[in-house]
């Protein structure tokens, strides 16, 4: 072969390669550049993704932090099979065996989904924890499979179910602090788009807009894990010792207006709420109202006391018992005669309170009582807090002011009988209660902290320790709240058995029981409400919620470290004022 | 006089086609660049897939971190104490009065570099709101 012959067939070669080359970029050129901007647009599409990079819900833990997490997000695994796979295989019956066993379904229920040969897809259960998943892998069952999902989920069920709240379907919560603080929790999801090759696999080289997502932020309450855990031990044994409709209880902090406990029955379990009727999901500490009977005396005295109306040694005549005012009976529970004012608190006596409020006066009588927080919202940091019924003076009938007093007329929130008990505590000025202490960003900054709050100067400080002098006496000997005592403690408080309204009147079977107290009485650290609704076999106060505050106080002074002060013993003889 | 024609030795001539150097040159930039460009993106797309398995080793760690957290508070909330001492048959009650020593003295605590309960009491908030209303 000669030298021309190679270098034509050289040449020949490198043009036929330049001008298939040029064919092939004159083509891609052609679809690149060209009119099919349809085709372009649909292969771009297919290969491009957008999606949201959803992010973790905060969590909410009680007033150590993160060592005691109330609420949080799970991994967890949906339970599904491919009926179809099952069938081929002839195993319904023992997969339906198997994965009734690990998944506690009746086997009837799970051997329906499975026999449907024709469908390829069927759930069996929701929300199983990854260790139960993990374990009904290792079987490998034939054709059953799992799907991840997320899920919030509250270790302790029931556990502070009111306060804690609920988050629902769709991801908002919907019931207490989840809801409150919904805004913290839920975080803000982030953006990630890119492309992905034929295999739907994303190319990390071609991802465009990415936005990580900033994670919710925890939320820390007041409430602390141990008070609430004794406060919900009492209240179930309440529950079942009386047989009562309802209990609830709060504890707080007198000088802060923090919350350490708040609970209330019945109770539902939060990773269940579905299944809850709206009467178990009520938070009764402050969604309900009530009368409040006796424990309403307190702000009357206060008032009085304040207005220099009454000083505790002032005698009244208890008319033995009955009172007759615009026509209408008063009765006091049992007959007294001449009582000093101290003596009238102990043995609250109603006829002394009546004739206390009518010296008052109507408009006094209504401003110390708006001032004490009764018929307003104390604005709690929760929702669904009722502001209760009272009435301006201008809608009060003539036997009105000797009614309110006395609790009827009236209705209030645990929330606020305790606010009235915690401003005598804390030398008169009212504090906000509130249940969230600090709300802390993913990336440990503080977005909130709580600050103590006061909302209103009700009473002088010298009224306040007066005050608080003849409340001490209710849980003395001879008083209606001796039951309420705590060891080495001086406990003050008062007792409250109100009659349930009934349309044309008052229940003569149907009460709602309530102590309300605080200790140490010389240096008051902790307020305690105990209401029980419609307690059977017995109905009073002292006799129902007293010892429930004493047990809840007992330990929760131990468990706090709360010095004790020296109070009378259990029991004991008490026979001097402080 | 003929002038004599030069004759070229044929010895010294070259059979068939000479590449052109400068040409090979060009390929052999060429390919060494393209090889470049081909282990570059190779490289780039292992890194690329070295990121996404971390990316998806922290998800699964994550979840893993938070089922052992949510195992963990479930263990030692108190109802669970409670019935894990009750399934053993031990029974726990608060100390007496007479059976706690109190140190209330602030000095003793200075002393002995302990921390008294009431330092991490809450603030008296009465007393700055007092300031305010003076």
């Amino acid at each position: 072969m000669n030298n021309r012959k190679m270098a034509l067939r050289f040449v020949l070669s490198a043009v036929l390669f330049m001008l298939t080359m040029l064919g092939l970029g004159c083509r891609l050129a052609f679809l690149h550049l060209g009119p099919h901007a349809e085709y372009r647009d649909s292969i771009e599409r297919r290969r491009q993704f957008e999606k949201e990079i959803t992010v973790r819900r905060g969590n909410i833990c009680d007033r150590e932090g993160r060592h005691n997490i109330l609420a949080l997000d799970l991994a967890v695994k949906d339970v599904c099979a491919d009926p179809t796979v099952v069938a081929k295989k002839d195993a319904v019956l023992e997969v339906a065996t198997r994965l009734s066993e690990h998944l506690e379904l009746p086997i009837d229920e799970v051997a329906v989904k499975l026999n449907r040969p024709k469908r390829l897809f069927s759930r069996i259960k929701r929300f199983v924890p990854a260790d139960l998943a993990a374990a009904i892998e290792m079987e490998k069952l034939p054709g059953v499979f799992f799907r991840d999902a997320n899920v919030r989920y509250y270790p302790h069920h029931s556990f502070m179910c009111h306060v804690l709240g609920f988050v629902n379907h769709q991801g908002l919560g919907s019931a207490g602090v989840e809801q409150r603080m919904h805004k913290h929790l839920k975080g803000s999801p982030g953006v990630l788009e890119g492309q992905v090759d034929a295999l739907r696999h994303e190319l990390y080289l071609q991802r465009g807009r990415h936005i990580p997502g900033m994670e919710g932020s925890d939320v820390q309450l007041t409430l602390d894990q141990n008070v609430q855990h004794i406060v919900e031990k009492e209240l179930d044994g309440l529950m079942e010792e009386y047989k009562a409709k309802g209990a609830w209880c709060i504890v707080q902090r007198v000088r802060t207006g923090e919350i350490l406990a708040m609970a209330s029955r019945p109770a539902y379990d939060l990773n269940d709420f579905g299944t809850a009727s709206d009467d178990l999901r009520l938070n009764r500490a402050i969604g309900s109202v009530y009368e409040p009977g006796s424990t309403m005396k307190a702000a009357l005295f206060a008032a009085a006391l304040n207005e220099r109306i009454i000083t505790p040694d002032d005698v009244y005549s208890c008319e033995n018992g009955i009172w007759y005012y615009k026509r209408r009976p008063l009765r006091d529970s049992h007959p007294y005669g001449d009582l000093t004012v101290e003596d009238g608190l102990k043995k609250s006596s109603n006829i002394m309170t009546a004739k206390i409020s009518l010296e008052l006066g109507n408009e006094r009588l209504h401003r110390y009582l708006s001032a004490f927080g009764i018929g307003k919202r104390l604005g709690v940091d929760l929702p669904g807090e009722e502001a209760g019924i009272f009435a301006p003076t201008s809608r009060w009938s003539s036997i009105s002011p000797t009614r309110i007093p006395i609790g009827q007329g009236v209705a209030v929130t645990a929330l606020q009988m305790l606010g009235v008990y915690c401003t005598i505590a804390n030398d008169g000025y009212l504090m906000r209660p509130h249940v969230i202490k600090r709300v802390t960003a993913a990336d440990g900054t503080v977005v909130y902290e709580a600050e103590p709050q006061v909302l209103a100067r009700v009473i002088r400080p010298d009224t306040a320790a007066t005050m608080r002098r003849m409340l001490v006496r209710v849980t003395e000997d001879g008083g209606t709240g001796r039951r309420a005592r705590v060891d080495g403690f001086s406990v003050a408080g008062k007792t409250g058995t109100a009659q349930k309204a009934i349309p044309g009147g008052y229940s003569d079977t149907d009460y709602v029981a309530s102590f309300v107290g605080f200790l140490p009485a010389e240096n008051p650290d902790l307020a305690i409400i105990v209401s029980v609704d419609e307690p059977q076999k017995y109905h009073g106060g002292g006799r129902v919620a007293a010892p429930a505050f004493s047990s809840i106080a007992t330990e929760v002074v131990c468990c706090l470290g709360i010095q004790p002060t020296g109070g009378i013993p259990v029991g004991a003889r008490y026979d001097h004022r402080l | 006089m003929v002038k004599r024609r030069k004759r070229r030795n044929r010895k010294k001539r070259v059979d068939g086609f000479i590449f052109p150097g400068s040409f090979a040159g060009v390929l052999v930039f060429a390919s060494v660049a393209a090889l470049s460009y081909l282990w570059l993106c190779s490289r780039c797309e292992e890194l690329g897939r070295g990121i996404k398995t971390l990316e998806k080793q922290k998800v699964e760690l994550t979840k893993k971190f938070l089922n052992e957290e949510y195992k963990w508070m479930r263990l030692k909330s108190p109802k669970s104490i409670e019935d894990s001492l009750a399934r053993c048959g031990i029974s726990m009650t608060w100390p007496r009065r007479d059976q706690v020593m109190w140190l209330a003295d602030a000095s003793v605590h200075e002393d002995m570099n302990v921390q008294s309960p009431r330092e991490n009491a809450p603030r008296f908030a009465g007393v700055r709101r007092m300031v305010r209303h003076e």
